[in-house]
């Protein structure tokens, strides 16, 4: 967990398991509509303030087949199922499947520096690019009831960064042979922000064996911040893609402020790179 | 004025590249011997105060063999080689080596800690099999905020656990899903605010599980919860991965007993063994 905190946080809720169909299973919204909400806690059993959220996503891949999608987050603070999106289009398709034989704690994991309500049911949706809605699991774990709230940074508002098309981002070009591609422009900040969570997706039906890294940075063609360096990616050529070390970048960045992505390929890079980034916002109490 | 900032972190170092085999290879003691500390990263390029680092452990492992490791990690503010150590003795041993063929990455460890700009960092391993098998580390380290004093970066550390034979407080994990029982790892001396689980595996016949492991503080009668569910992979050629722990954030006092419990897929391998790295005091320059 990269996450700053300055208080005791207390584990509130999860369904990781030791299995290999963790948490719900979500079946995604096909040729780029979306989703229905699925829960993924009831607010019943959301005891305490959430300020933290971990996503582990798994499952969801087809050989020979591109199956990037995008993931919002509902909660219904009645603890009811009308879900009001508080996070929109994290980039998560292709997730690679739990293995243990392979040693494979398989999908992408994402650090959600997040405030809910306890008593909030929690739901994910998901829209998938591909005319055939593939199943993935997704599991949640919550930490929350600080014993010193106003020490914690956890945000009341999210924004996503990035042109939303065909289920995907903004397009970008990982470099080949370790090589640094260029930076390209993902979009830019409408709210002032502290927080940003990059998330990646590929639409290429024959991937390779390959790795990657990732970088996010603010600034403008000139000069850049980095923010996130060197997030972890591996693809294999039965077209599923994993990363499992989140990471967020913490910066004060005011409205208006460009947001970069650049990556690097161990080799030959896979094509249809796009790129969101979730910007956090306000501080969320009660 | 109610006013509450919000600390900036930035990347300082990283050597994380796109490679099956990151960062630096380093070469266990044997037969429980400490090995020798081998630098990550040279002070000159840590030009920045750090307050968090990532660790990315790959291999080490070997096929029908148990190899029980424990690192690790000492600094030398001075950016030379006399390194002091300032944490001990996290379970590390039987590491999966990292392939893109089945999206294996290894072990992650994640250590909110301070560490002076300037500083050389390197790691120590000790390994129980009289075969020392070389483990590969990359790290990160965040850090170069504007607002040092809003942010939780440990001062000192301290190890919970018994160690014997490069491992720490044994465990047994529950079978098919039900819970272990609880466990004590040891009592805390100092007074600590942070806890990061480790655990590893003594057992030259694995098979491919899956694991979960919680941590908690309190008494034979009453814990609290402090880490739950963190996912653990043994494969049947005696390899071991996981996802980075979760840190547990609590104010605990000196005294305070921390226990570990865990349950497996199936039937659990042997030789279960658990160290708790706390964290204490706040480090800033």
């Amino acid at each position: 967990m990269l996450f700053v905190s300055g208080s005791s946080l207390v584990p509130i809720f999860n369904n990781f398991t030791n299995g290999t169909t963790i948490g719900v299973s979500v079946t995604p919204g096909t040729s780029n509509a979306e989703g229905t909400y699925t829960e993924l806690v009831d607010g019943a059993l959301v005891t305490e303030d959430i300020y933290y959220v971990k996503l582990w996503k798994s499952a969801g891949f087809v050989s020979t087949a591109a199956k990037p999608q995008l993931l919002d987050i509902g909660v219904d603070e009645a603890a009811g199922t009308s879900y009001t999106t508080i996070l929109n289009n994290l980039s998560c398709g292709d997730c690679g499947a739990i293995s243990m034989g392979a040693g494979r704690f398989g999908g992408k994991m994402f650090d959600l520096p997040l405030f809910i309500k306890a008593g909030s049911s929690i739901a994910v949706r998901t829209q998938g690019s591909h005319a055939t809605g593939t199943a993935s699991r997704i599991a949640i774990s919550c930490y929350g009831a600080p014993d010193r709230p106003h020490n914690v940074i956890a945000a009341s508002f999210t924004e996503t960064i990035g042109t939303i098309a065909s289920s995907q981002g903004t397009a970008f070009t990982p470099g080949n042979s370790l090589a640094e591609g260029t930076w390209t422009l993902v979009g830019t900040t409408v709210a002032d922000l502290w927080g940003f969570v990059m998330s990646v997706d590929s639409s290429d039906a024959a991937k390779g064996d390959v790795g990657y890294t990732f970088d996010l940075a603010y600034g403008d063609a000139s000069n850049k911040v980095l923010l996130v360096e060197n997030f972890l990616l591996f693809a294999t050529a039965t077209e599923d893609t994993s990363h499992m070390a989140p990471e967020i970048g913490y910066a004060n960045v005011p409205g208006a402020t460009n947001i970069y992505v650049r990556g690097t390929c161990s080799g030959t890079t896979d094509t249809g790179w796009t790129c969101t980034v979730v910007g956090f916002g306000g501080l969320g109490h009660p | 004025m109610l006013y509450v900032p919000v600390p900036s972190l930035w990347p300082v170092w990283n050597n994380w590249t796109a490679s099956a085999t990151p960062g630096v290879s380093v070469t266990p003691g044997t037969s429980g011997a400490e090995g020798t500390y081998t630098e990550i990263v040279d002070g000159a390029l840590v030009t920045e105060d750090v307050y968090f680092m990532r660790i990315w452990q790959s291999a080490g492992f070997v096929s029908t063999a148990a190899k029980p490791q424990l690192m690790d990690i000492g600094v030398d503010e001075a950016a030379g080689t006399s390194y002091t150590t300032i944490v001990n003795n996290i379970s590390c041993g039987n590491c999966g080596a990292a392939s893109f063929t089945s999206e294996r990455f290894g072990r992650f460890y994640d250590l909110p800690i301070f560490i002076k700009a300037g500083s050389s960092i390197a790691i120590r391993v000790q390994g129980q099999h009289a075969t020392g098998t070389a483990t590969r580390f990359a790290i990160k380290l965040i850090g170069g905020t504007h607002q040092p004093h809003f942010i939780r970066a440990a001062a000192f550390t301290e190890t919970i656990g018994t160690i014997a034979s490069s491992q720490g407080t044994a465990f047994t994990p529950g079978t098919s899903s039900a819970e272990g029982t609880w466990t004590l790892v040891g009592t805390t001396v100092a007074q600590l605010w942070g806890f990061l689980p480790s655990v590893d595996i003594s057992d030259a016949g694995m098979t491919a599980l899956g694991y979960i492991v919680d941590i908690a503080y309190g008494d034979a009668s009453n814990k609290v919860l402090l880490s739950e569910n963190n996912p653990v992979y043994t494969a049947s050629t005696e390899y071991v991965t996981h996802p980075a722990m979760q840190l547990g954030y609590a104010d605990v006092p000196a005294g305070t007993n921390i226990y570990v419990r865990g349950t497996c897929s199936g039937t659990p391998d042997t030789g279960w063994s658990c160290t708790v790295v706390g964290f204490g005091g706040i480090g800033h320059s």
